[in-house]
């Protein structure tokens, strides 16, 4: 709060003919996919059925950024994206990531960031966008866009460190519309130590301190953030921990999450979900496994807990002026609450199984000629349980992204 | 004639020798930056976009154009390879959470820090003017 107070002091505290300078710079990560057959239903004999996946092209992700400052401690930075625009059918919208300004009320240990900006949460979602620099090809599971775990932005952050040698321990405290359902102030925390380059252990938190609401209807497509679309009302909490440990090119990641929903389904909305082509444990569980089920069967109150967490070790080394850097990953998600259609606002994944449950080993390779420069290929299976036996399916993919910048302009 | 042009080989190579092993990269501060010495690892947070502020100034870093010798110097001083340093950069680059340093030709250093009070420069001992003022880096 005192930085309402502070900031017209700075504002007008501002030399009359600050120094400016802003960049532009941005990238495009070109993609292919190939999923294996993967099960689609039970035929009259009880056996699985499998559906073949076309393989897919697509542009994933396609940046533009503008940042900069003006005179001392004020920042801007406009992040502009059109992710999933390989398709030639439709011409996806540009959307907007990122736009926020930054005023520095004290030093680097106070900060204040307004606007539309990424939450500070776990190592990712601050860096999803910096494709060409991390090891992976699809993000960690929290923040899979098909089951995120709570909205990837927020409106206003308040963040800082302090520093001493190679010591430094920053924090981030948030908040915004977020899904808010009401008057709600939702709030989000993060607190890490660093240790010089080589290690970050942290823990994030975040609450939606009351009702929050669906981003999205039934039928509208995958959630914005963590409550489901068929929910009248839901209060959650997201909590856990990180860690990444660098060292003479060995790099480890692992993150471990929960969150934990008091929600309140709305009736009305579940029985949309008869279209959805649930299975039997999700029909009972929305109560809808009678002969002609009604909003009265629907179970209203509903407390469950979605959990994630992965592991992550690569190795960078160098060859002929090319680095290469095999890695290996393992994910695991667990949502009980969810289904399969994505449509209807479900994952394909931990819907797609029987009891909401799958795991996901992956081995890659990421290949950077220069910097700037990433190839990446990579093949994961998934692991889960349909239609009572263990079923694992495997899917490939191949991206190459290029970062680019203009020279900085400016004083 | 082969051993003429063999010659002027061997002149060229010793020649060029000491300009790389001349390589000697020191920081050169603008009048807003009071600081005399700085610890390594504050000019490694500060470079690593880290840190953005140096004793309540806001410091606007300048460094050498990629492969100049002053460059790869100053980095290995920071244990890190060009391609790391990069690396780390276009990730706070894409993030947003800072801005990297401006890539300066030797003989604009000087220039910039005398038009930027705030200016923190990494530039070459031998190009260093006597009237510069020079931030010692000290090894944590």
């Amino acid at each position: 709060m005192a930085a309402f107070f502070l900031l017209p002091a700075l504002l007008l505290g501002s030399p009359a003919t600050p120094q400016t300078s802003f960049r532009l710079h941005g990238f495009i990560d070109a993609y292919w996919e190939k999923v294996a057959d993967t099960p689609a239903g039970v035929d009259a004999d009880g056996r699985t059925v499998f559906e073949k996946n076309p393989h897919e092209f697509d542009v994933a992700n396609v940046h533009v950024m503008l940042q900069g400052s003006v005179g001392q401690g004020y920042r801007y930075y406009l992040n502009l994206a059109a992710p999933g625009s390989g398709g030639s059918d439709i011409d996806e919208h540009v959307r907007v990531r990122n736009a926020w300004v930054e005023v520095a009320l004290a030093q680097d240990y106070l900060n204040l960031r307004w606007g539309k900006t990424y939450r500070r949460f776990g190592l990712y979602n601050e860096i999803l966008d910096a494709v060409p620099t991390f090891i992976g090809i699809e993000p960690p599971e929290l923040f899979d866009k098909d089951h995120l775990m709570l909205t990837r932005t927020t409106n206003l952050m308040v963040h800082g460190q302090w520093s001493a040698g190679e010591h430094a321990l920053a924090y981030a405290l948030m908040t915004g519309n977020d899904e808010r359902a009401g008057d709600e102030l939702p709030l989000g925390v993060d607190l890490h130590y660093d240790w010089g380059t080589t290690l970050r252990v942290g823990s994030s938190f975040y609450t939606t301190n009351g009702d929050a609401g669906p981003t999205r209807a039934v039928g509208g497509g995958s959630p914005h953030g963590g409550v489901a679309n068929w929910m009248a009302s839901d209060d959650y909490l997201v909590y856990g921990g990180y860690a990444q440990l660098q060292l003479s090119g060995f790099l480890f990641e692992t993150e471990w999450w929960w969150a934990s929903h008091r929600a309140r389904r709305d009736p009305a909305a579940v029985l949309r979900l008869l279209d959805a082509g649930l299975n039997s444990r999700q029909l009972e569980r929305f109560g809808l496994d009678g002969p002609n089920p009604t909003a009265a069967d629907v179970p209203v109150a509903v407390d469950y807990v979605v959990a994630t967490r992965y592991v992550r070790l690569g190795y960078a080394f160098s060859a002929g002026g090319v680095e290469f850097t095999p890695y290996a990953q393992g994910d695991f998600y667990r949502n009980r609450e969810t289904i399969q259609s994505k449509r209807f606002g479900g994952d394909n994944e931990a819907g797609l199984s029987d009891d909401g449950v799958f795991g996901k080993p992956t081995l890659g390779l990421v290949v950077r000629p220069v910097p700037a420069v990433a190839f990446k290929i990579d093949g994961s299976t998934h692991i889960q349980t349909f239609n009572g036996e263990t079923i694992a399916y495997p899917e490939v993919r191949t991206s190459l992204s290029y970062f680019w910048q203009l020279p900085p302009v400016g004083e | 004639m082969k051993r003429h042009a063999l010659a002027l080989v061997l002149l060229a190579s010793i020649a060029a020798a000491p300009s790389g092993a001349r390589a000697d990269p020191v920081l050169i501060a603008g009048a807003e930056v009071s600081t005399n010495a700085l610890p390594l690892s504050v000019v490694k947070r500060l470079y690593l976009g880290q840190a953005t502020f140096l004793e309540g100034v806001d410091v606007e870093l300048a460094m050498p154009r990629d492969g100049s010798q002053t460059l790869d110097a100053f980095l290995r001083r920071l244990d890190l390879s060009p391609d790391e340093f990069h690396r780390r950069w276009i990730r706070q680059i894409l993030s947003g959470r800072a801005t990297p340093p401006r890539q300066l030709a030797p003989a604009d250093a000087l220039a910039y820090v005398r038009s930027h009070p705030r200016a923190l420069v990494v530039v070459d001992d031998s190009l260093l003017p006597a009237d510069a003022r020079r931030v010692s880096i000290i090894d944590d």
